[in-house]
C-alpha cells in the first residue's frame, strides 16, 4: 500500500513540477515604464512624457484625472493619503486632493497571450496640486464712458416765476455780466452754451439737451428756490441764489478754481 | 434828479402825440395796427381774468425810481439781455396781426432770458388758425391763451406773416408744441401798479392799447420827466424807432389788455 501510494505521490509531484515549469515558461515576466497622463484644469505646456507642465512644473487645480495606458489589468494606484478618488481601471478620477507637490504612481500588468508573457508596467507623475503662482487677476471692468466730459460747466438757475424775487435776486437772474461769463465758460451742447434759467416746475421737452435734462432730474429736488445748480463734469452743487457779484465769484470758483 | 438814458432818436409817445403823427409813422413804413378788443358797453375791455393779480407781487410805487435806476446801471433790463443776444423785433408787414406779434415776441424774449436756442417764431402760425386764416384783428390774451395750448411754429416752417392754410400741417402742429408758454399773468386793464410790478420783475408783456388800436411788447419801466414811463418795442420792423424800441408815457402807456409771459417750455 505504501509503495502504491508512494508511487502516486511521486507522480503528482512530478506532474506539478512539470506544470510549474510550463507555467513559468509560458508566463515569462518583464517590467516596463509607461507615461501617465493627467487631464483637468492644468496649466498647458507640454514637456516630457508628462502631458502638461507649466515651465518646469506641472500644476493642477480642481478635480482632475490621471490616466494610464489602456490594455492592462490589475491597475494599482498609489497617491497621497487624504485624497478622494474614484478608481476606474486605468483612470484615477481625483475629486479632491491635498495641495502641494505630489507624486502619483500606477502599476499594472499586461498579458501577451501570443508570447505567453506577463509584463508588469509602471509609471508615475509628479506635479503640484493647487495654485503655486497666483492666477492673473481678472481685468477690472471698463469704466463706463462718462456722458459728461470731466470739467464741463453746466448751470441752471431756478426760481418760482410767479413769486416776487428780491431786487438783488432780480439782478442776478437778469445779469448780462453773468450771461456773458456763462456764454464763454459753459460747455456748448451743439451751438448753445449749457446754462438755463428755469421755473421750478419746468418739464424740459425732448428738444432740450440730454445733459441738461439729466442735470435737472438729478438736482431739481435738492436746489433751493430761488437757487442755482452748478455742475462741473458729473459733480453738481446747489446754492441759494446769491447776489450778482457773489454768483460770478462762485461760478469762477467752480469753473476756474479761483 | 435821475432820468433814464434813452436811445438816440428813440421816439416818445405821450399824451401830446396826435393820432395823425402815429398814422403818418405807420404809413411811412407801410404798417398797420389790428387791435380789436372785446368790449363791454361802457367802452371798457371785457376783463375776465380767472386768476386775479396777487397783491404779493406788487412793488410799492415808492421803490420804482430807485429800482429803475439800479437796473439801468447794472444792465439787468430785458432790453440789455435781448440786445446782448441780438434778438430782432417783429415785423407784421402790413397785416392786422399786431395783437399776435406782441405775445409771440414775448415768447422769444423769454427764450432769450432762459437761454434756450434763439428761434424766431411765426405770429401767423397762431393768428391765422385763430382767425380762420383771415387777416383780422384780435387781442393779446386771445393769442397767448392759444400759445399756451398749442404753441408757435418757427418761421423756417411757417413764414412770419403767411396767413395761409397750407402751413397748418400736422407736422407744424406737432412742432409748435415745443414752443408753448408755461406760466403767464394777466393784469387788470389800465392798472399802472400791476403793470409796473410785472415790468420791474422783468416779465415781458403784450400790451393792447385801445386808443391806438394797436398791440406792442412792453420791455421795461423807465423814468422820464420825473415819473414812470415804459420802453416798448413795436412790430413794425427794425427801422421803426431805435431797433423797434420807443417810449410810452402818461395815459397812453396804460394797457387795456395786458398779459405777461413768465416762463416757457425748455426746448
Amino acid at each position: 500500500m505504501w509503495e502504491k501510494e508512494s508511487w502516486l505521490a511521486r507522480l503528482w509531484i512530478i506532474l506539478s513540477l512539470f506544470g510549474l515549469m510550463f507555467v513559468a515558461a509560458a508566463l515569462a515576466c518583464g517590467q516596463e515604464s509607461v507615461p501617465v497622463e493627467i487631464t483637468g484644469d492644468t496649466k498647458k505646456v507640454q514637456v516630457d512624457r508628462v502631458v502638461v507642465v507649466k515651465e518646469d512644473r506641472l500644476v493642477v487645480n480642481g478635480p482632475f484625472s490621471l490616466k494610464a495606458p489602456t490594455g492592462g489589468i490589475l491597475y494599482q494606484w498609489q497617491h497621497p493619503a487624504g485624497w478622494d478618488v474614484l478608481r476606474k481601471g486605468n483612470v484615477l478620477e481625483v475629486k479632491s486632493a491635498t495641495k502641494g507637490h505630489v507624486t502619483v504612481a500606477v502599476e499594472f500588468a499586461v498579458v501577451d497571450f501570443d508570447k505567453r508573457l506577463v509584463v508588469t508596467k509602471f509609471g508615475s507623475v509628479s506635479f503640484d496640486v493647487g495654485e503655486v503662482t497666483p492666477p492673473d487677476p481678472p481685468k477690472p471692468p471698463e469704466p463706463p464712458v462718462p456722458p459728461i466730459p470731466v470739467g464741463a460747466l453746466r448751470v441752471i438757475f431756478v426760481a418760482e416765476s410767479g413769486s416776487k424775487l428780491t431786487t438783488e435776486e432780480l439782478h442776478t437772474w437778469n445779469s448780462t455780466r453773468i450771461a456773458a461769463y456763462l456764454d464763454e465758460k459753459c460747455v456748448k451742447d451743439g451751438s448753445l452754451p449749457a446754462w438755463r434759467k428755469w421755473d421750478k416746475d419746468q418739464v424740459p421737452s425732448e428738444k432740450e439737451t440730454a445733459a441738461m435734462k439729466q442735470l435737472w432730474a438729478d438736482s431739481k429736488n435738492s436746489v433751493p428756490v430761488p437757487g442755482i445748480i452748478i455742475a462741473v463734469g458729473q459733480k453738481a452743487t446747489v446754492y441759494p441764489l446769491p447776489k450778482e457779484d457773489e454768483t460770478l465769484a462762485v461760478l469762477k470758483k467752480h469753473a476756474e478754481g479761483k | 434828479m435821475f432820468s433814464s438814458q434813452l436811445y438816440q432818436d428813440e421816439p416818445i409817445i405821450n399824451d401830446s402825440t396826435t393820432e395823425g403823427e402815429l398814422m403818418d409813422a405807420a404809413a411811412k413804413l407801410g404798417m398797420s395796427t389790428g387791435l380789436m378788443l372785446p368790449m363791454n358797453r361802457g367802452d371798457d375791455y371785457a376783463y375776465d381774468v380767472a386768476e386775479p393779480f396777487p397783491d404779493t407781487l406788487l412793488i410799492p410805487e415808492s421803490e420804482w425810481q430807485a429800482r429803475i435806476q439800479e437796473m439801468e446801471q447794472r444792465k439787468t433790463r430785458l432790453s440789455d439781455l435781448v440786445d446782448q443776444k441780438g434778438l430782432p423785433c417783429k415785423d407784421q408787414n402790413g397785416t392786422n396781426y399786431c395783437w399776435i406779434n406782441a405775445p409771440t415776441h414775448c415768447v422769444e424774449i423769454q427764450r432769450v432770458v432762459q437761454n434756450q436756442e434763439k428761434v424766431i417764431l411765426s405770429p401767423a402760425s397762431v393768428g391765422a388758425p385763430i382767425k380762420g386764416f383771415r387777416n383780422n384783428g384780435g387781442w393779446g390774451k386771445e393769442g397767448l391763451e392759444y400759445i399756451v395750448q398749442h404753441g408757435l411754429v418757427p418761421v423756417e416752417k411757417w413764414p412770419a406773416n403767411a396767413i395761409d392754410r397750407k402751413y397748418w400741417t400736422e407736422e407744424n402742429k406737432a412742432l409748435a408744441m415745443y414752443y408753448r408758454v408755461l406760466e403767464w399773468t394777466e393784469c387788470r386793464p389800465r392798472n399802472k401798479a400791476q403793470m409796473a410790478s410785472t415790468l420791474l420783475n422783468r416779465w415781458p408783456g403784450a400790451s393792447g392799447l385801445n386808443w391806438w388800436s394797436h398791440e406792442v411788447t412792453y420791455y421795461e419801466p423807465v423814468w422820464v420827466d420825473g415819473t414812470l414811463a415804459v420802453r416798448a418795442r413795436n412790430s413794425w420792423g427794425m427801422s421803426y424807432g431805435t431797433k423797434g424800441y420807443f417810449i410810452l408815457q402818461g395815459s397812453k402807456m396804460l394797457p387795456d389788455d395786458y398779459v405777461c409771459v413768465r416762463s416757457q417750455l425748455a426746448a
